[in-house]
């Protein structure tokens, strides 16, 4: 099956006034349709810039775009311009991290999803304007229904601030639904919110994504997030990828030593945490070769040199990185 | 609920400041260093006389009684009479209240209709040329002495071209009053050449008050543009591809307004002040230039008439504001 979403050789910076921030470096990532993808890694990781470049949200005039591309459904949305707005909440929607903030606060949540509904909901032929108005009510309705919002029709007539974060969250999925998209870009769409309520939203997340066949590209810090609901996951560090892996693969096997640390980072019965010493580096000033090297107990000298290419292990196991954990060479430490 | 209650508390507050204001304006005729019974009594009155101006008009009495029979005399909407007219006050306002009301209504019509869309665009091209170029406009449009600005414009369209009248309010037969309102009047009275009159009288006063208002709107929807325009909610609007027109007309706009309506009061306040040289320069038959005649005159029944007025337009205007202000944000009313 091709893939609905291709990123390939990815690279770019942002402009400051120290020079340029090379926050993603060439970045390889394919989303295929129906498929559940967890873009796991740090604060700074690049996990969000990327999802604003798949949605073609980057800062204008500020944005280097060193190389690669970004297709989604065969439109460039780097440099798409009037295509890459018309596929904007068409072909993919989005999950805000922060649903408190994402609402407009001065219009009823009614307002704001038949706004919506009016632009980019998908409208039979010949029919685009006029007589929509009851049948995008009755869609609005149905939606909210659908991520078990109650009293759906009270909630259009509402202000956001009279909803919970819970509930707000839910509006977002609905909403992130309603044009029908082939792809939901979900940027940390729990972290906002209590952690009784995070996984709810997750497994509402995934249940109308796989019943509908919609692609999700979810981005956490989150593994046990990942765990919940990705088909596959994608590990970043610092603007690299570093390991992309199916779900069961990846947290049973993990191949690099940056996942493997993050994994034992997590705290579990029986064994104390083990934190990754040292910090993110900052993107003025990468190190060469593999990011992660200045961290990496597995260091070598052609770490420091080489950027490793992400090559193919059993099992569509894709793993960037000179020295991997396999079965032979289990411990971390060499 | 929220929002009636919200009224109620303001409307059991306006009793109190109209009271106080009854008391300063008072307290202020009472200190000015002329004998009323004096001027009222004419140049060549004897001690005698004006004495008995003084027992007539109850100057004779304690301060604490007079003030007392002066909220007693308004509270009965008896303003006294003018010293020289011989007219109640109450008559007086009323005829020239109207003239000032239209006159100050079109020019908030002509501040928001330049202000609005030029604040939004200087808001958005922040820094630009544009932005620059409106910022030493609206300083100059605050700075500038309003009866120069007004001679200027008299000079070049009435003296120079000869496009629009000098002064005045009307030329040949006025319309049938009924709100007291000429353009209004002249619209039911259906007579077309009352009307054009009625409005090319109108354009120079209104302009010249309408300029330090429109710097003011400009700057607060400027900056309420820029507050609003990095906001979670436009990059969410933005990822979700609505159009860029709507978040900015519709969404962005409203957000920005309830800064600048907060400061419609305020702006009132400088057109109350501004009618007073304006009118007097346009010779425009209003409360201004009633109040100058007043103050020249020492006509102080009529200036302690006119402040009282005007004051408690300005409190009566300031609820409508809040009143606004609470219809549109709903999260304001508390």
């Amino acid at each position: 099956m091709s893939a609905l979403l291709d990123i390939s050789k990815l690279s770019l910076a942002f402009r400051t006034e120290k020079g340029p921030a090379r926050v993603l470096d060439m970045i390889d990532l394919a989303v295929k349709p129906g498929e559940i993808v967890g873009l796991v890694g740090e604060s700074g990781c690049g996990k969000t810039t990327l999802a604003r470049a798949i949605l073609g949200t980057l800062p204008e005039g500020l944005t280097e775009i060193g190389s690669g591309h970004i297709r989604l459904d065969g439109v460039d949305m780097l440099r798409g311009g009037k295509a890459a707005e018309s596929i904007r909440g068409r072909v993919v929607t989005f999950v805000p991290q922060d649903p408190f903030a994402s609402f407009n606060p001065l219009f009823r949540i009614g307002t704001q999803i038949a706004d919506l509904m009016r632009w980019k909901a998908p409208r039979p032929e010949g029919r685009r304007w006029g007589g929509h108005r009851r049948a995008d009510e009755d869609a609005a309705i149905a939606m909210l229904d659908a991520v078990q919002l109650p009293q759906p029709r009270a909630i259009l007539a509402k202000y956001p601030h009279e909803l919970s974060g819970g509930q707000r969250q839910r509006v977002m999925i609905a909403m992130a639904l309603l044009p029908q998209p082939q792809l939901i870009i979900a940027d940390e769409p729990t972290t906002a919110l209590d952690v009784t309520v995070q996984a709810q939203i997750l497994g509402l997340l995934r249940r109308l994504a796989v019943e509908r066949g919609v692609s999700v590209l979810f981005t956490t810090h989150d593994l046990g997030a990942a765990w919940e609901i990705c088909d596959r996951v994608v590990v970043m560090y610092a603007g690299q990828t570093a390991e992309i892996a199916p779900r069961e693969a990846f947290f049973a096997n993990p191949r690099h030593p940056y996942t493997r640390m993050l994994l034992d980072s997590l705290p579990e019965p029986g064994r104390d945490p083990v934190g990754i010493p040292g910090g993110v580096p900052s993107p003025l000033t990468p190190p060469g070769g593999c990011r992660f090297n200045p961290r990496c107990p597995r260091v070598t000298e052609i770490c420091r040199e080489t950027r490793p290419a992400l090559a193919e292990h059993e099992g569509g196991h894709l793993v960037a990185c000179h020295h991997p954990v396999t079965a032979d060479a289990e411990a971390l430490y060499v | 609920m929220n929002w009636l209650s919200m009224v109620a508390n303001r409307l059991i507050w306006f009793v109190p400041t109209l009271l106080g204001l009854l008391a300063i304006v008072f307290t202020l005729s009472r200190v000015v260093p002329i004998d009323p019974a004096f001027l009222a009594a004419g140049e060549n009155a004897s001690v005698e006389q004006v004495q008995k101006v003084r027992e007539r008009f109850g100057f004779d009495k304690p301060l604490p009684v007079q003030f007392l029979n002066y909220v007693r005399d308004v509270a009965q909407g008896n303003f006294g009479v003018s010293m020289f007219t011989q007219q109640p006050i109450v008559n007086d306002l009323a005829t020239r209240l109207p003239a000032t009301l239209e006159l100050t209504l079109v020019a908030v019509l002509i501040a928001a209709l330049i202000g609005i869309p030029l604040g939004v665009l200087c808001g958005l091209h922040r820094n630009s040329w544009l932005d620059h170029v409106l910022r030493v406009v609206t300083v100059s449009g605050l700075a500038v002495a309003s009866f120069w600005f007004a001679m200027q414009l008299q000079f070049l369209f009435s003296m120079k071209l000869g496009w629009l009248p000098l002064s005045g309010r009307m030329e040949g037969f006025p319309p049938e009053p009924v709100t007291g309102l000429m353009v209004v009047d002249a619209l039911i009275a259906g007579d077309g050449e009352a009307l054009a009159s009625a409005l090319r009288h109108m354009i120079l006063p209104a302009v010249t008050l309408a300029l330090p208002a429109a710097a003011t709107v400009v700057r607060f929807t400027r900056n309420g543009v820029i507050g609003v325009i990095n906001s979670p909610s436009v990059a969410y609007q933005t990822a979700m591809g609505f159009p860029r027109r709507v978040i900015i007309w519709k969404y962005v706009l409203r957000m920005a307004l309830t800064a600048t309506v907060t400061q419609l009061g305020l702006i009132f306040g400088i057109l109350l002040a501004g009618a007073v040289v304006v009118e007097t320069v346009f010779d425009w038959p209003g409360l201004g230039a009633y109040a100058v005649r007043s103050i020249l005159q020492s006509d102080y029944n009529a200036v302690m008439g006119f402040t009282l007025c005007t004051g408690a337009l300005f409190v009566f205007i300031n609820l409508l504001v809040d009143m606004l202000q609470a219809a549109i944000d709903p999260r304001g009313a508390a």
